[in-house]
């Protein structure tokens, strides 16, 4: 009823407001492309003059810019770019498909280009962050790997879990609660090297945008964020070959038309270096630990990404994309005591998009859509052999459509339905000649789907209000074998469902609204309200997300996730929007979290539904974070600041007393920076500060059976030493002014330059002296990444 | 194996080419609550008895282990079984007292408390009954007054599972060592549970859990016939010698091999203690539980044994 009541609300607005006004209008639409490379151009802005009324590009980079009849001079403008302007008589439907130049100082150079100018004052979107590739690889990275995560993790609000961890934080919520998108295929484990390396192949990533609240309705089925990833679609003019030396990996990408300014390509390729990482870990487990070295001396490790990307211009109104991203994680060993394993994991999608313009007015796309993650573990030693497989499988069908009726009014609405399979655990094993009963493969099936309508009303000069409406809908079906436990956690019978039929369905509405009121010609306020459903939930053991973690839907047992979240910021621009300045304070709520109950251990999982073992709790977030960010085309950088409180209460965990998140932080500084030096060199910086990540410590010890038995305190209730880090980077250009094809880069990157020894993680550890049977118990930090220098060499003909 | 999996990722992570550094660190860590411990066992033939301590904060030095234990050790006001409808108490016994208690000698005493040897002029106390001994199929309830507080618990000596073969098996080529194999046929209906101690008797180690697991259920071998090794297991008190070797056993040796059958509720104690002595740096803390009310920390154990011998012979 809800929903209905605020679809009809929206509509009933946007068309009243499109018939106030009954001067003739007229529609200027099209598409703005790079001139260099042909590529469509996200978030440019399009605008006319003298009534300075504008739209801005969608992700396809398509414009349309409904305005009364009259003469204009229509005026295209994005950052690093030469503005285009153009005279034009609108006594009728335009089409303007135009090429945008870049600026002539940014020529050759690698500033920071790709976002709109005010965007950060006038758009209504609050608690969104768009950073420009060209920015993410001239910053220092951990081994001089470009890692778009690791970036990310710089902006306020966003934390990692754990010093080089490619995992995301975002106000307070879990890794499970971020929706990563690539190409809109969802990416369900972002991470190689158990979470050193997020899976993003920088050269193959156009555009990146993290939304941390205020969540448009397009969006859905997470509580903490949006990483909306777009790959490159390939150069349309000529053909381009660029690649890199790292020290960890290699990477390769061609691109290229397929018809010349019709269609184009990519194709990119990352491969981790396979000897470095098994060699190093053979010779670290043979020099410090004998028996160490015997179990690791036949380790080998290696990854891989390819991404992939092919589009199309069928005709003035049709588009058509494919693209696709495979990456594995291989790791495998074997040791003298006849102890083998082998850990493989990885992600595969593609996404089949169709562009359909069916009036000036009314855009579409449809993309079908293809996700999958899987982790498989074997291991073996003597007469004892252990498999293990999970994962998660999509098919989804998407549809979005953006009516523009007039000016005011930017209409997105849309539906998506999406088909998962989860194999959440499936575990065999044999000792000797016996099969263990482990359950054999277990899948789950579930079925999503949403509907949604937004409106982004530009009510006047001053007011902007994004309004919009979520509708989800989820099914968990059959086939599927409900175990049923008495008190003490015996299995004593089974509920039995069929092919498709209904175990628990959940559907809501989910508002969102935020509002923008223009306080003067550079500033704003804005405010934002959001609830979110997910009806996904991962299960992890861990304090940080792993491979083994694994996926789980919405059941008859576990409720879906709810998230409410409210926002309050103040932004202000200073030099020409060269300087944006904003302060955000945020309070969120989450209910029906998940977590393992306490003394859960893995093999309970098997021959018994994992959610039997989950216990459920609600958290809040609350905190402000302060942004200053200087955009410019010599000095580009941020300084981020949050001040935050993560906690949760889970009635089974606890004593059901609160306690502070794993990744609660006081306080979190990043401070970013590049500069441009001369035509040849450019360097950077960035530091970080936080405070000490939560933990639970041991706080009494008893013996029983002669042994010690340690008993925990409250439950995250001590901090790890704080945490800091200075990193600089410079970046030669070997002959610039060379019109040469082949082009060179040098990035040199010193990572931790002061080598602080930052915890990875603290143990308590028992030395016992086997001579006089004393015991020294003791706390021990350790730190895995001192001071790092790195040299990666990048070349582009 | 997870373990194995989380050793993994710290190599991986200075497998990089980096240096892992570690350091001791000097923080506040929280004061731990004390409480009351209570380690007992009731086995059928042998007599009751309950060890009665009280938990230290958790980074206090320890001089010794024995020392420590005996340190710990409280004096509780009484303590009493039920089964029946008979009430009997377990009388405060020190090992100083031994002499004057038929039935008991200190190194039975010793034996039984998991110490190989103990310290001259220590004194060991526990509450014990040696004219009552424990009885298959029976219930018997722990009521124990300390320091004002009044504890209970209740455990059951169940039905018990003789291993249906034993053998050794020379688990490395390159020397004389190995493991025992014992072959478990798990009656019909999941719910067992299963504890298992060895006693060396050549290498004179005294019976104590098995390495690794001890506790395990039937809930993966429900009504199935199964093939499994076990080595010898240690405890901070006993003299073990430990060493690379210590957990196999040697060609040659004679050794006890003990299989109690245990409940739901010493199973889940076991089960605990087992996962807070194994987790990992990334892990959460496990709470280790207990089948006593009123906060008591520990366990009050029933098991139900068979023993077997085997001597460590080669089978080709």
């Amino acid at each position: 009823m809800l929903f209905r009541s605020s679809i009809l609300l929206l509509l009933v607005t946007v068309l009243f407001c499109s018939s106030l006004q009954a001067q003739e209008k007229f529609t200027i639409s099209g598409t703005i492309t790079d001139a260099k490379n042909g590529e469509t151009m996200i978030g440019t802005n399009v605008f006319v003059e003298p009534i300075m009324k504008g739209a801005t590009t969608n992700v396809y980079g398509f414009y349309s810019l409904t305005v009364p009849e009259g003469d204009y001079t229509l005026k295209v403008s994005f950052l690093g770019y030469e503005t285009l302007s153009q005279e034009i008589k609108l006594d009728k439907n335009l089409t303007f498909n135009l090429e945008l130049q870049e600026s002539a100082f940014t020529k050759d150079e690698v500033v920071v280009k790709g976002q709109k100018k005010d965007e950060n004052t006038k758009s209504s979107k609050m608690s969104t962050v768009a950073i420009p590739i060209a920015q993410v690889k001239e910053l220092p990275a951990l081994a001089g790997e470009v890692d778009i995560i690791k970036v990310i993790q710089l902006l306020p609000g966003v934390q990692s879990g754990s010093e080089g961890n490619a995992g995301l934080y975002v106000r307070g919520g879990g890794p499970d609660q971020n929706l990563v998108l690539l190409d809109e295929a969802v990416v369900y484990n972002a991470s190689h090297l158990f979470g050193f390396l997020s899976v993003f192949n920088a050269d193959a990533i156009k555009s990146i945008e993290l939304t941390k609240g205020a969540m448009p309705a397009k969006y859905g089925g997470r509580l903490a964020s949006v990483l909306d990833i777009s790959m490159k679609e390939g150069n349309k003019k000529k053909f381009e070959l660029e690649g890199g030396l790292g020290i960890i990996n290699s990477r390769l990408t061609l691109q290229g038309p397929l018809v010349k300014d019709k269609g184009s390509f990519i194709f990119s390729g990352r491969f981790a270096y396979i000897g470095l990482l098994g060699g190093a870990i053979a010779d670290l487990a043979t020099d410090d630990d004998a028996d160490g070295g015997g179990f690791f001396a036949g380790a080998s490790y290696y990854f891989f990404d390819l991404n992939g990307k092919l589009n199309y211009t069928l005709g003035k109104k049709d588009r058509l994309y494919v693209s696709a991203y495979w990456g594995r994680d291989v790791f495998s060993f074997s040791s003298q005591d006849d102890f083998t394993a082998n850990i493989g994991w990885g992600n595969a999608t593609a996404s089949v998009r169709w562009n359909h313009i069916f009036t000036p007015k009314l855009f579409m796309n449809t993309s079908l859509i293809f996700s999958d993650y899987q982790f498989e573990f074997g291991a073996g030693q003597q007469e004892f052999d252990l498999k293990l497989q999970s994962g998660i499988r999509d098919y989804n069908l998407k549809l979005d459509l953006s009516w523009l009726p007039d000016v005011r009014h930017n209409v997105q609405f849309g539906a998506n339905y999406i088909y998962h399979t989860f194999t959440p655990s499936s575990v065999s094993a044999r000792t000797g000649d016996t099969e263990l009963d482990l359950g054999g493969v277990v899948k789950y099936h579930a079925h999503e789907a949403a509907i949604y309508i937004q409106d982004d009303w530009d009510i006047s000069d001053r007011f902007r209000l994004n309004v919009g409406v979520r509708g989800s809908l989820f099914a968990h079906t059959g086939p599927f074998d409900r175990y049923i436990q008495n008190e003490v956690g015996q299995v004593v019978d089974t509920t039995r469902y069929g092919t498709l039929e209904n175990v628990k369905t959940y559907g809501i509405a989910e508002p969102r609204i935020s509002g923008r009121a223009m306080l003067g010609k550079k500033n704003s306020i804005k405010a934002s309200y959001s609830m979110n459903y997910q009806y996904i939930h991962l299960a992890s053991l861990a304090s940080i997300s792993f491979p083994t973690d694994f996926w789980v839907p919405s059941t008859d047992v576990v409720k879906p996730q709810i998230g409410h979240q409210w926002a309050l910021g103040y932004f202000h621009n200073f030099f020409d929007d060269k300087l944006e300045v904003s302060v955000e304070g945020y309070y969120k709520l989450m209910n029906n979290l998940v977590e393992y109950r306490d003394g859960f251990s893995p093999d309970q999982n098997i021959n018994n539904n994992p959610d039997n073992n989950f216990v459920f709790g609600k958290g809040d977030s609350y905190g402000a974070e302060f942004f200053i960010r200087k955009n410019g085309a010599k000095f580009n950088g941020w300084i981020g600041y949050t001040l935050s409180w993560t906690n949760r209460v889970f009635p089974d965990l606890n004593n059901g007393d609160p306690f502070p998140a794993r990744y609660d932080r006081r306080h979190d500084l990043s401070v970013v920076g590049s500069y441009r030096i001369s035509k040849r060199w450019s360097v950077s910086a960035v530091f970080v500060y936080g405070s000490g990540g939560a933990m639970t410590v041991p706080a009494s010890r008893y013996f029983i059976n002669g042994n010690i038995v340690t008993e925990y305190g409250d439950r995250n209730a001590f901090r790890m030493p704080d945490y800091h880090r200075l990193d600089l980077g410079a970046t030669l250009y070997p002959n610039p002014k060379k019109k040469k094809r082949f082009k060179s880069t040098w990035n040199f990157g010193i990572y931790n330059v002061y080598s602080r020894q930052n915890p990875y993680f603290v143990y308590f550890a028992t030395e016992v002296d086997e001579t006089n049977q004393s015991v020294q118990i003791e706390a021990r930090q350790v730190s895995v990444f001192p001071i790092i220098p790195s040299v990666t060499w990048n070349f582009k003909f | 194996m997870k373990n194995r999996l989380y050793i993994v990722v710290l190599l991986l992570a200075v497998g990089l080419g980096f240096s892992a550094c570690e350091k001791v660190l000097d923080i506040d860590l929280p004061e731990g609550v004390s409480g009351i411990v209570f380690e007992g066992y009731i086995e059928n033939g042998t007599f009751p008895y309950v060890l009665i301590s009280r938990s230290e904060n958790y980074f206090e030095p320890i001089e010794t282990a024995a020392s420590a234990i005996i340190n710990s050790i409280v004096e509780a006001d009484s303590v009493f079984i039920e089964y029946d409808g008979l009430r009997v108490e377990l009388p405060r016994i020190c090992l100083s007292d031994l002499d004057t208690i038929p039935n008991l000698d200190t190194d039975s005493v010793l034996d039984l408390l998991g110490f190989g040897s103990f310290p001259p002029g220590l004194d060991l106390c526990i509450n014990a009954n040696p004219f009552m001994v424990g009885e298959l199929g029976k219930t018997y309830k722990m009521t124990a007054y300390v320091e004002g507080e009044e504890y209970n618990s209740i455990t059951s000596i169940g039905q018990p599972v003789r291993l249906d073969s034993l053998w050794y098996k020379d688990e490395l080529p390159a020397d004389s060592l190995g493991a025992i194999w014992v072959r478990l046929e798990d009656p019909p209906g999941i719910g067992q549970f299963y504890y298992m101690w060895t006693e060396n008797l050549t290498q004179g180690k005294a019976m104590a859990p098995i390495d690794g697991s001890p506790s395990f259920g039937d809930r993966l071998f429900d009504g199935e016939s199964i093939d499994f090794n076990i080595f010898q297991g240690s405890n901070l008190a006993n003299d073990n010698g430990a060493g690379e070797e210590y957990f196999w056993f040697r060609e040659g040796d004679t050794v006890i091999v003990k299989l109690g059958i245990i409940d739901q509720g010493v199973y889940d104690f076991w089960e605990s203690v087992d996962a807070a002595s194994n987790l990992n740096p990334f892990s959460s803390p496990t709470p280790v539980f207990s089948n006593f009310d009123n906060g008591g920390r520990g366990v009050w154990a029933g098991y139900a044994t068979t023993v077997d011998t085997i001597v460590c012979v080669k089978t080709q």
